[in-house]
């Protein structure tokens, strides 16, 4: 049988978790392994680092043989807000404080979510800047900056 | 027996004090909220409260994360009998016969035999917790380091059994789990395992940000990939009549007690029980009934039976959680971590050391259901609603709550940066095809399962064989090397995508 890519999802995920797994073995190759009777802090990340590059090669295998379907095309623009709001938070609440973090953050997140450009896109995240800062600052005193100091 | 009657007694003194009353009202309100709304879970709404609940007390955020979880039930029932769209895999039943019920006019009374009887559901269930919990936690006080391991291999496997999709990347999610709990410093020898140097990892990666990150942050981004499916709205019922006829409730009743029984005993299983009993109750009323032809037309019987089902087995899924401080399923997974944040060790041990957290979460449980039928029934306008709130709000929102919420937590940037990692695997995982509960599962129990397996292996001095030996883990063990098998049947196979199918 002739091997090709027929389910690149497969073979993707599959390499990913390969590299993941001998990754695991890799840099924990100096914790001590101990026995059976005394396992050391090196026995389960080797037990399970095994597991994970035996079972992610099988993966591999499977979407080199089996052919898989190709979901809908992948939306960046949902994934990129998303997984680089809490990113877009943690740079900006040391030097900026929570009110522009907040609004920030809030329009990060709708560009995902509609194309639509109106006043609200300036209104909603003001208001939620200033709930959120009279909950967690007001509210519950939490120990954080309102505004940059 | 009358000890469990003062137990109670002392539980409903902690439940009823001012703050547990708030904060189950609380997660009862946020709970039917989420539910209300498709696409955003229990499971996605307790991980974002983790970071929050952390400061509240032990009982009073495990009562409020309770509410959450049940409520969550009420709430979409609304949804899909009104708009025929299920909140969560356990209500695709209610959607059945429920919205034809309000096609035909009877939305209110729909609304009202659900409400019903997942209250009675929820109170036969709740007796079932406080009757059944403290004699199995005496019975595991005898259990040792095997016993425990066994058990916690049998909730990963029938984790990774019962889970959507390809068995083999279950497992392999399972894996990489455990393999993340292993970070950190290793509480028997100290050594740093995967820290590179970095301080805030030597404390492990917090099961907030895992959490948060595979299931809220990812969900709303497959939300949004998926377009938005609330605008299929039809408004038109009236709400005249709530109270069901006589021939309704005659009808309802012995199904709602029969679907309490299925459901309370299937949710004491691991793996699939709670999402499976409204499709076991609802395949058993049709069985019985007189006119089976009536069902999916709008049968009381197959509205009732699947609601209570649903219900009770939402609440007996505690009893293994309280008892012998393992998860039947992710959200309970999620609460056993709470509580390990809250420095309670969960097993038996904690029915004797911190009776008041246990009998306070049982107790809240009554009031829990009676506050969310009052709060179901009569306001049910509110909660129609709140189906109208554009995801352009509610997501970013929710997504700076996470944001802060995790962040005043520690008040460090690389739980953030953890989140964002989360969120990344969570989306693309789920799109190759592999499911996150497994890896959520298997990193909670991942540091008990090496310290159970550490300590049983002192014992017999490395004999792997000796797991064998004792009885109950014997047991256990070979109940999940039995489920592992039957995933290799084709027959098995089939039921297996047949009910991933419905989902």
């Amino acid at each position: 049988m002739k091997l090709a890519i027929r389910n690149p999802l497969d073979v993707m995920s599959g390499s990913f978790l390969l590299i993941v797994g001998i990754s695991a073995l890799y840099f924990g190759k100096d914790l001590n392994f101990g026995s059976m009777a005394r396992m050391g802090p090196g026995f389960m990340p080797r037990v399970v680092g095994v597991c994970i590059v035996v079972l992610s090669a099988l993966v591999v295998l499977r979407g080199l043989r089996v052919t898989g379907e190709m979901p809908p095309s992948f939306q960046l623009v949902p994934f990129l807000s998303i997984v680089l709001a809490p990113v877009l938070f943690a740079i900006l609440i040391k030097p900026a404080g929570l009110f522009i973090t907040a609004f920030a953050v809030f329009s990060l997140v709708r560009v995902a979510c509609t194309k639509q450009f109106s006043v609200e896109a300036f209104l909603a995240p003001f208001i939620l800047a200033v709930v959120v800062c009279a909950i967690f600052i007001g509210l519950l005193g939490q120990p954080l900056p309102l505004f940059w100091y | 027996m009358t000890s469990i009657f003062d137990s109670l007694i002392m539980g409903f003194t902690v439940a009823i004090t001012p703050v547990n009353l708030l904060y189950a009202l609380i997660g009862c309100v946020l709970g039917t909220m989420i539910g209300v709304l498709p696409g955003i879970g229990s499971l996605a709404t307790i991980s974002m409260l983790l970071s929050f609940s952390s400061q509240l007390d032990a009982v009073t955020s495990l009562i409020m994360m309770a509410g959450i979880f049940y409520g969550a039930q009420y709430g979409s029932s609304t949804t899909a009998i009104l708009c025929n769209i299920p909140g969560d895999a356990a209500s695709v039943v209610t959607c059945l016969d429920g919205h034809q019920m309000a096609r035909k006019g009877r939305a209110g009374q729909a609304l009202a035999i659900a409400a019903l009887s997942s209250l009675l559901a929820g109170i036969i269930a709740t007796i079932i917790i406080g009757l059944f919990t403290p004699p199995i936690a005496r019975f595991a006080l005898n259990f040792n380091a095997p016993e425990y391991f066994s058990l916690m291999v049998l909730g990963l496997v029938a984790c990774v059994v019962f889970s959507n999709g390809s068995v083999l990347n279950a497992f392999i999610m399972a894996a990489f789990g455990v393999l993340l709990g292993c970070i950190g410093t290793d509480v028997e020898t100290g050594a740093q395992r995967y820290t590179f140097g970095v301080l805030q990892l030597s404390e492990g990666i917090t099961i907030v940000a895992v959490a948060m990150g595979l299931f809220g942050l990812s969900e709303i981004v497959v939300n949004l990939a998926n377009g938005n499916k609330m605008s299929v709205l039809d408004l038109k019922y009236k709400m005249r009549d709530l109270w069901p006829s006589k021939a309704e409730f005659r009808a309802g009743t012995p199904a709602a007690l029969r679907g309490t029984f299925i459901g309370a005993l299937l949710g004491i299983l691991p793996g699939a029980g709670q999402v499976l009993s409204p499709f076991a109750s609802y395949m058993i009323e049709r069985r019985l009934s007189k006119k089976p032809g009536q069902f999916g037309e709008g049968a009381v019987e197959g509205l009732a039976g699947p609601e209570a089902a649903n219900n009770a087995a939402a609440q007996t899924s505690f009893i293994p959680l309280l008892a012998l401080g393992i998860p039947a399923n992710p959200v309970i997974a999620l609460m056993l971590g709470a509580m390990v944040i809250q420095g309670i060790q969960p097993g038996p041990n904690v029915m004797v050391t911190r009776p008041e957290v246990v009998w306070g979460l049982i107790a809240s449980m009554f009031i829990g259901n009676l506050m969310l039928v009052i709060i179901n029934l009569p306001m049910i306008g509110v909660w129609v609603r709140l189906l109208a709130v554009p995801q352009r709000i509610l997501f970013p929102a929710i997504v700076v709550f996470c944001c802060i919420g995790i962040y005043t937590l520690s008040g460090s940037v690389y739980d953030l940066v953890a989140l964002a990692a989360f969120a990344a695997i969570g989306v693309l995982f789920y799109r190759a095809g592999f499911q996150a509960i497994p890896l959520l599962l298997g990193f909670i129990l991942g540091p008990m399962l090496e310290e159970n397996l550490r300590r049983a292996m002192v014992i017999s001095q490395g004999d792997l064989f000796s797991l064998f030996q004792r009885p109950i883990s014997a047991t256990v063990l070979s109940i999940s090397i039995l489920l592992l098998l039957m995933t290799a049947l084709p027959s098995f196979r089939k039921q297996r995508e047949n009910f991933a199918g419905s989902d």
